[in-house]
């Protein structure tokens, strides 16, 4: 095995965080160069926001539901069922909601986001855009970015909400806990540390997602098996950074709150 | 990849001065000394590579205004990508490529985007926008440039159907609604939206039927006729390059190997030229 064959991994690999980091640094960059295009960010708002929330509100759900089941089981045996409910609020708003939005966002917009640019790139589209003076970069990838900013956290608020709800539903079922006591232990077991780290890490995690499916998208190579090739790429690109990003923020989360 | 052209301070319109280095060549076959008014294109001595593999070995290559210069070859003989240096999409590793005296090799973004507000493109495929009507599409570069108002673009996008022989009911459809026909005729309404002293083409009339073909390569000598503007069609259909050409170049393993008018290009005995009209007109 030659010494290129070995390098040549590398080589590819640090081309593509090169080049990822120059579209990154180029989408920042547009956020404040008009032109804005602000009715195609409303349109991205609806795509990965409104459109996801049916996807997001059945993984909230059922996240809150069995968050409930196991710990019922397990805190009733040290008689501290009445704890259900601060630790499905302090779990899923904390760690669960932002990371599971997130991988359904990803494999849903993430996706559709690849396959729509690669599409745009094969066909000559984005070519198209550039020979009449239009930067590619301002008109599809800063409005899908921004979008995802805006609409994560939101989701991720849904998720939660919806994931508590799905706890009481449980607790209710299993534990014939009332309605104040579950709440009452849900937002007691909330501080302001857990709301801010549950709303910055779907922050970060709408941009990760964006940008990631948008790169893939543009440097689509090799017609539609190399968009098919893009979308793949996109979901699991993002999704391993989006789980690797949160476990550097929530270290330091707990670094700044000391919890 | 992502790379964007240097920015300058200004956008001063003066930047859009012709390069003091410019200097037009006679365009080859003409005895005429060049007119730089009417001189809008020119490559010189233009070399691009891709790794080891040589696209463009030293090309030159003048179009002037009212002229159709067509550029012949082979599958990846370097055609399409005479067109995008041109557009300022690729620059050359060496040489320059001059738009109406502009270097668009080394130039500025922002006067890159007024270059190329000045050149219509016709894509292979069309490259029309999926998500727009063919309306929108069409209006797309007048509503980037902000200079008119909705009404005036709706006149206008109607105008230029009408100069492609399309409906303005055409307007309401989407791509994907339109004919292999109808959407070359969209791409180049959409290419002349802006009124473009200079069009270049792209395999116009690859994958049409013959009389659809025809259809195309008169819209393409219409738009030369009555707009003078300056076109390089890029194509290896032999029949459309005799139809619409006043000037040809063959292009072969990244060099002109041949330029003429269509009498030359008929009566030539160079053997690679002859073996691709040959090839072609039998394929026809």
């Amino acid at each position: 095995m030659t010494t290129a064959t070995l390098t040549r991994p590398i080589k590819t690999a640090l081309e593509e965080i090169q080049n990822l980091s120059i579209l990154t640094g180029r989408t920042v960059s547009a956020f404040v160069r008009p032109p804005f295009y602000w009715r195609d960010t409303w349109v991205q708002m609806d795509v990965i926001g409104v459109q996801s929330l049916v996807i997001v509100s059945l993984t909230g759900i059922f996240t809150g539901m069995v968050l409930a089941l196991q710990s019922a089981v397990q805190l009733s045996d040290f008689g501290a069922s009445l704890f259900v409910g601060q630790l499905v609020a302090a779990s899923v708003v904390r760690e669960l909601g932002p990371v599971l939005t997130a991988l359904m966002v990803a494999g849903r917009v993430g996706s559709g986001i690849a396959a729509e640019l690669g599409s745009m790139r094969v066909s000559e589209q984005i070519d198209a855009l550039e020979a009449m003076g239009t930067d590619p970069i301002k008109k599809l990838v800063k409005p899908r970015v921004q979008a995802g900013l805006v609409m994560l956290p939101a989701l991720t608020v849904i998720t939660d909400t919806i994931a508590i709800i799905g706890g009481q539903v449980i607790a209710w079922l299993t534990l014939n806990q009332g309605f104040s006591t579950y709440w009452n232990a849900a937002l007691n077991g909330l501080f302001f540390s857990d709301l801010f780290t549950g709303l910055a890490k779907p922050f970060v995690f709408g941009f990760i997602i964006t940008i990631v499916a948008c790169y893939m998208g543009l440097r689509t190579t090799g017609g539609t098996e190399g968009v098919g090739r893009s979308t793949t790429q996109a979901v699991v690109v993002a999704s391993v950074l989006v789980l690797a990003s949160d476990f550097f923020l929530t270290k330091l989360f707990i670094e700044i709150f000391g919890h | 990849m992502f790379r964007r052209r240097n920015k300058r301070k200004s956008s001063d319109p003066r930047e859009l001065a012709p390069d003091p280095r410019w200097q037009p060549r006679p365009a080859s076959g003409r005895d005429r000394p060049p007119d730089p008014d009417n001189r809008m294109i020119d490559l010189e001595d233009v070399h691009l590579s891709f790794g080891d593999n040589t696209v463009l070995g030293g090309i030159w290559l003048e179009v002037d205004r009212g002229e159709t210069l067509v550029v012949m070859g082979g599958s990846g003989q370097g055609k399409s990508t005479i067109l995008r240096i041109i557009l300022g999409l690729l620059e050359p590793d060496s040489g320059r490529a001059y738009v109406h005296g502009v270097n668009v090799s080394h130039a500025a973004q922002e006067v890159l985007d007024e270059v190329r507000r000045q050149i219509g493109m016709v894509f292979q495929g069309g490259a029309l926008f999926d998500s727009l009507t063919v309306g929108d599409n069409l209006a797309f570069r007048l509503h980037e440039e902000k200079k008119h108002d909705e009404n005036e673009i709706d006149d206008l996008v109607v105008e230029k159907l009408s100069f492609v022989d399309l409906e303005p009911k055409v307007a309401n459809l989407m791509p994907a609604e339109l004919s292999g026909g109808m959407r070359k005729r969209v791409a180049l309404a959409r290419a002349i939206m802006g009124s473009p002293k200079i069009v270049l083409y792209d395999e116009p009339t690859t994958g049409l039927d013959p009389i659809t073909a025809e259809t195309i390569t008169a819209l393409i000598n219409k738009l030369r006729d009555t707009q003078s503007v300056a076109s390089i069609v890029v194509t290896h259909d032999i029949g459309a390059a005799l139809a619409v050409g006043d000037r040809f170049a063959m292009l072969k393993d990244g060099d002109i190997i041949f330029e003429g008018d269509a009498e030359e290009v008929l009566a030539t005995d160079n053997p690679d030229v002859r073996s691709f009209i040959d090839a072609r007109m039998a394929g026809a």
